[in-house]
């Protein structure tokens, strides 16, 4: 379903991406990880044609990246990490664009808006404004406008950030559901937990490269470590947190 | 009519009109809070057309050919056109919105042309009520070439002139497509802005600076000359059609009309149709934009801070220069000011109202009314407009973090704004006013200067602070507004008083002025250090 093949994505001197490969198949959901600046959000955006790769080919849903974008676009659900909305559009108004953006029914896009809303307990917002909304109100409109038209392939740039509890839980199992239903997931994130518990793979991006592409568990073998965040903190080479720890400190506390 | 255009550029009917629709609503929405010039700007500028349009169409009555008259038209309306139509190529250059839908199955073609057919709406509005009245006016062109299709004026002339507009957007496009290829995104949104200001100041003074008698003496050439010009192509399709074939200018029409159509048509298929299909290239690079990380972490210290014994003065002298430079509503303001001081004095001294050898002329050692009026004027422009939006806007974003009472001392954060206007208003401008002074009167220059700067200096010490220690939920006043207008009226008969004294003072006797010159120097700068003294809290 995404096949990702020697990806290199540049900007001036620096290689924000370094020739990573990946292929995923159909219904697998697949946590991407990596510190900040890894390289996540540009591999996403790529994948959904938002940027250009300097090289490599990217192929989703039996559609190449360089030639057939626009397919690409329509049968992917993309939850970008800044919230980016019409300030000045109803919830519903936003989401009914957004269906006739990607050639929905009338009817349909109306029907879905309701069960939507009901569902992610936005019903009394539905009227109101984004300019007025919250942050986890916000998120809650991306995580909607990027479900509306079905995607096959579902990419999501730290989905549950700003979300409450309920919602977090709430959305975990509908992922479950989706991949069941044969949904292509990647989930983007450096909250280690949480992909732990909702992903059966894990890639680890750092400084651009991919540095692991298997299983939970069988990390977990290779790396000698049971938790994931010693498995992460391994595999990106992250070393001297205690050292930094100090360091900090005494900034901190530093008068003169 | 846009519709079918959009599409024959290969954008997608369902997504262009679905976004076209969408926009019109952000844009109505976002106009909502708005207030006045805002909110009307069309309708302002397409009143100001029509007024312009009245007295270019007059001209027709003073015997003028059809082929100067269509010339005046449609200058016109490429330059009107051009004026209204720049600061929307921002649109293009930074679509703000683009963010939201990037991700949907747009194509790049469909996104431009939706921006595109937004200039094009609003242009054709303008150019309606610019030519509208030219249009009928131009029925009653006398010559002896015209034909009876004259009496159709209005139906030759409007398209000619809707086309010279489409045309000038068309090249204004193409220009600002090539543009990003060379240069940055914020260099040319810095060119956009910076031209809305210099281009209306350049058309109304083109009017003053044509040499029109010029023009009457050699009418053949430079009708000649035109000819050449966009302006000129256009013109002649007009008088092809209501004028007659066996003339003198019948070749000339044929071949300048088929420029104009081969030229629109060529601008049309080629550079606009290659900007449509790059677009998405340049959308992409955007977002690239968005991505690209620091190198390496640089902070300057600045060689200021060593002067400032107090860090609070200090940071909020730091934090009123930061927002002197990037503030648009500063901006708007301090060019508004400029820009009506300097059509103001260009006015007075190109009618010789008031001639500019007068502002050389002295009275005495330090009394020209003529240069101590001008650096007064400009320096309380400068200064009491910079503590004025630092006092009294609610919309100045700095505000309330100066008067914010657990992060500084008030009147040490009142210092700071103070000492932004003295260092980086007033000396620059008191530096120049020395340069010129030196210039006119040599080394005694600077005796010009300082009865203004003592004046000035004490408007901005005496100019009072903000009082209230809430500033989130400090309301705009209308009485303090009232008082801080109050201040610069107070100031200008201040500086009408000085000169009337000191002129006074002359007529009584030199060392008289002498005298009072001295005590208004010595005595205005022992009440400045006075006030600078006294604790304000």
């Amino acid at each position: 379903m995404i096949e990702v093949l020697n990806l290199t994505k540049v900007y001036g001197q620096n290689k924000a991406i370094d020739n990573i490969s990946f292929k995923i198949d159909k219904g697998e959901m697949v946590g991407y990880l990596g510190p900040n600046g890894a390289g996540k959000s540009t591999t996403l955006k790529m994948l959904v044609g938002l940027l250009e790769p300097t090289s490599g080919d990217i192929n989703v849903a039996g559609f190449g990246a360089k030639t057939h974008q626009l397919d690409i676009k329509q049968r992917v659900g993309y939850i970008p990490e800044e919230a980016q909305l019409y300030e000045h559009l109803t919830l519903i108004e936003h989401l009914q664009l957004l269906g006739r953006l990607y050639h929905l029914e009338e009817q349909l896009i109306i029907r879905k808006i309701i069960e939507f809303t009901r569902l992610f307990e936005m019903e009394e917002q539905a009227h109101q404004r984004i300019s007025s909304f919250s942050q986890g109100m916000r998120q809650k409109c991306l995580i909607m406008g990027a479900l509306l038209h079905n995607p096959e392939v579902l990419l999501f740039d730290e989905p549950f950030t700003n979300l409450d509890v309920t919602t977090v839980t709430f959305l975990k199992d509908l992922l479950n559901r989706l991949a069941e239903l044969g949904k292509t997931i990647i989930y983007c994130t450096h909250i280690l937990e949480v992909a732990e518990t909702l992903c059966p793979r894990i890639l680890i991006i750092n400084e651009g490269k991919l540095v692991a592409d298997a299983p939970v568990e069988e990390l977990r073998k290779q790396t000698n470590q049971n938790a994931l965040n010693e498995i992460f903190v391994q595999l990106t080479e992250t070393t001297g947190i205690s050292d930094k720890t100090d360091e900090a400190v005494r900034i901190i506390t530093e008068n003169n | 009519m846009f519709e079918k255009f959009a599409i024959k550029f290969g954008a997608n009917p369902h997504h262009y009109k679905l976004i076209l629709d969408n926009e019109k609503v952000l844009e109505e929405r976002a106009n909502e809070g708005k207030q006045g010039i805002a909110k009307l700007s069309l309708a302002l500028y397409c009143a100001f057309s029509f007024l312009i349009s009245i007295f270019s169409s007059l001209v027709v009555f003073f015997g003028i050919d059809v082929f100067i008259y269509s010339i005046i038209g449609v200058s016109m309306s490429m330059g009107i056109v051009a004026l209204w139509s720049l600061p929307y190529f921002d649109n293009l250059l930074n679509p703000i919105y683009y963010q939201v839908i990037a991700h949907a199955p747009i194509s790049s073609r469909t996104y431009f042309m939706v921006k595109l057919t937004q200039i094009l709406k609003s242009s054709v509005i303008l150019l309606f009520c610019l030519n509208v009245f030219p249009s009928v006016c131009g029925i009653f062109i006398k010559g002896e070439d015209l034909t009876i299709v004259r009496y159709f004026f209005p139906l030759v002339y409007l398209p000619v002139v809707f086309l010279s507009g489409f045309f000038t957007i068309g090249i204004m496009a193409a220009l600002v497509g090539y543009l990003t290829k060379l240069y940055s995104i914020k260099k040319l949104q810095k060119v956009t802005k910076s031209s809305q200001f210099i281009l209306p100041i350049l058309f109304p003074l083109s009017f003053y600076l044509i040499p029109f008698e010029l023009f009457q003496e050699h009418y053949n050439s430079i009708v000649k000359y035109l000819s050449y010009l966009p302006i000129g192509w256009f013109a002649s399709i007009v008088s092809l059609v209501v004028s007659k074939m066996d003339r003198i200018g019948f070749q000339r029409d044929i071949i300048l009309t088929g420029v104009a159509l081969v030229s629109t048509l060529i601008l049309v298929l080629i550079p606009l149709r290659s900007i449509a299909k790059t677009y998405s290239g340049y959308l992409a690079f955007l977002l690239e934009n968005v991505n690209r990380s620091m190198k390496k972490l640089r902070i300057r210290n600045s060689i200021l801070s060593r002067f400032f014994k107090n860090p609070e003065t200090y940071a909020s002298m730091s934090l009123c220069w930061i927002y002197l430079r990037r503030d648009k509503k500063l901006a708007a303001k301090f060019s508004a000011e400029g820009i009506t001081v300097i059509i103001m004095t260009l006015i007075l001294f190109i009618r010789g109202i008031y001639p500019i050898e007068y502002i050389k002329y002295n009275y005495a050692l330090g009394l020209s009314p003529g240069f101590i009026g001008l650096y007064g004027i400009i320096g309380f422009s400068l200064s009491l407009g910079f503590l004025q939006a630092v006092r009294y806007s609610q919309h100045w974003k700095a505000k309330w973090i100066l008067d914010i009472t657990p992060y500084g001392n008030k009147s040490n954060m009142w210092r700071g704004a103070e000492f932004t206007v003295l260092i980086f208003l007033l000396l620059p401008c008191t530096l120049f006013s020395i340069i010129f002074a030196c210039f006119l009167w040599g080394i005694n220059g600077i005796f010009y200067v300082l009865p203004g700067l003592v004046l000035v200096l004490l408007s901005i010490y005496t100019f009072k602070q903000s009082g209230l220690s809430h500033p989130l939920s400090q309301e705009r006043v209308e009485g303090e507004i009232g008082s801080g207008c109050l201040t610069v009226i107070i100031y200008s008969t201040a500086l009408t008083l000085l000169i009337g004294i000191l002129f006074l003072a002359r007529f009584i006797h030199v060392r008289v002025y002498v005298g009072v010159y001295s005590i208004i120097v010595v005595g205005g700068i022992f009440v400045l250090f006075r006030y600078k003294k006294k604790p304000n809290d």
